[in-house]
């Protein structure tokens, strides 16, 4: 299992500020284009270079909690004789990774000042 | 040739167990397991062997307990019902009586003809006869549809056969104390509604029974196993 920081909720370590990151990551790589469950697995694990462990198998009750608040859409296509469940990101959840990312954005910089305060 | 992994089928199992629906425990079966034959065709370009690169697949996907309870977590918050179920589902098996009462009661007063002019005296003894028997078929209608209408509701939102269990218990409590009374004074008819129980006589044991077993039933159905078909389409192994 790779070593990282547990950001999605299978790890009980997963401390309670970084709740919303899994929504965050794959926000922002369906923003690129649309992927299936595997292609954003390996863009998180690429773009991250591997900080995040976790389960694979997790990406999907999240794809499918975004795609229930209709924050992504998912359409099957027939790739390579194999049949994938591709997502692509809507409207609002544009809107919704805009949100995170400023949200996100408030807690590096509180997190950075505070770091940066303590090693003063 | 791929052998087939345990997870995806196990989670499917443990999501039918916990009462969400079964296409959607298939497809999540679906996912999972494309995704993990993803990960062995990675393995075995790296070089592993085809059961070291399985064997590597199935620990990167993770457990299946624990993915069967992040699927029922986050899909159940994903809806306002399946965040709040108790009183969520217990206004919805109240708001579902009430309206099946109304709707029906109204569409049988209205084929019976009391929304009609004058009646004649001789005339609203029989009508309100008729009305009294359609007003059975309502209630012998409303154990059954009402019930099924919330387990519905319950696997459409993802919200598990708790809250499903739940609303068909306030609809047998319902049930069992409702009193709905058609009478005749003269000309006019009189409709009485209302709630009461009566300790030295027991209600109907159908009245009570019937939503509990709409339950069974449906989540009975939604538990069996997918069929051959899906399965040698590789949704389930």
């Amino acid at each position: 299992m790779p070593r990282g920081i547990h950001v999605f909720a299978m790890r009980k370590s997963n401390p309670s500020f970084l709740n919303g990151v899994p929504e965050l990551m794959v926000l922002q790589l369906l923003a690129r284009r649309e992927m299936y469950g595997y292609e954003i697995v390996k863009g998180i694990q690429t773009a991250s270079k591997e900080a995040f462990a976790f389960g694979e198998g997790s990406i999907y009750p999240v794809l499918h909690e975004l795609e229930a608040g209709k924050l992504v859409k998912s359409r099957r296509a027939e790739v390579q004789g194999r049949s994938r469940l591709y997502y692509a990101l809507t409207a609002s959840g544009r809107k919704r990774l805009q949100l995170l990312a400023n949200q996100w954005e408030q807690v590096a910089l509180g997190i950075a000042q505070v770091l940066g305060g303590a090693n003063a | 040739m791929h052998k087939e992994c345990s997870v995806p089928s196990e989670v499917r199992k443990r999501l039918q167990r916990a009462g969400l629906g079964r296409a959607y425990a298939i497809r999540a079966a679906h996912e999972l397991h494309d995704h993990w034959r993803d990960m062995v065709d990675e393995g075995m370009r790296a070089g592993m062997t085809q059961c070291e690169a399985e064997t590597e697949a199935t620990a990167r996907l993770g457990s299946a307990e624990l993915l069967a309870k992040e699927f029922a977590s986050r899909m159940q918050r994903s809806s306002w019902l399946g965040r709040n179920p108790t009183f969520g589902f217990a206004m919805l098996a109240l708001t579902l009586t009430i309206v099946w009462w109304f709707a029906l009661g109204s569409l049988a007063a209205n084929a019976c003809g009391l929304f009609g002019g004058s009646i004649g005296a001789e005339d609203v003894t029989w009508r309100l006869g008729l009305f009294n028997r359609c007003l059975d078929g309502v209630r012998a209608g409303g154990y059954v549809v009402v019930p099924w209408l919330c387990c519905h509701v319950a696997h459409r939102f993802y919200c598990g056969w708790r809250p499903a269990l739940w609303a068909c218990l306030v609809i047998a409590i319902h049930n069992g104390m409702h009193v709905l009374r058609v009478s005749t004074s003269g000309q006019h008819g009189n409709i009485s509604w209302g709630y009461s129980f009566n300790f030295a006589a027991m209600p109907a044991l159908l009245a009570l029974c019937a939503p509990l077993a709409v339950f069974a039933l449906y989540q009975a159905w939604n538990r069996r196993a997918p069929s051959e078909r899906t399965e040698s389409a590789g949704v389930a192994c």
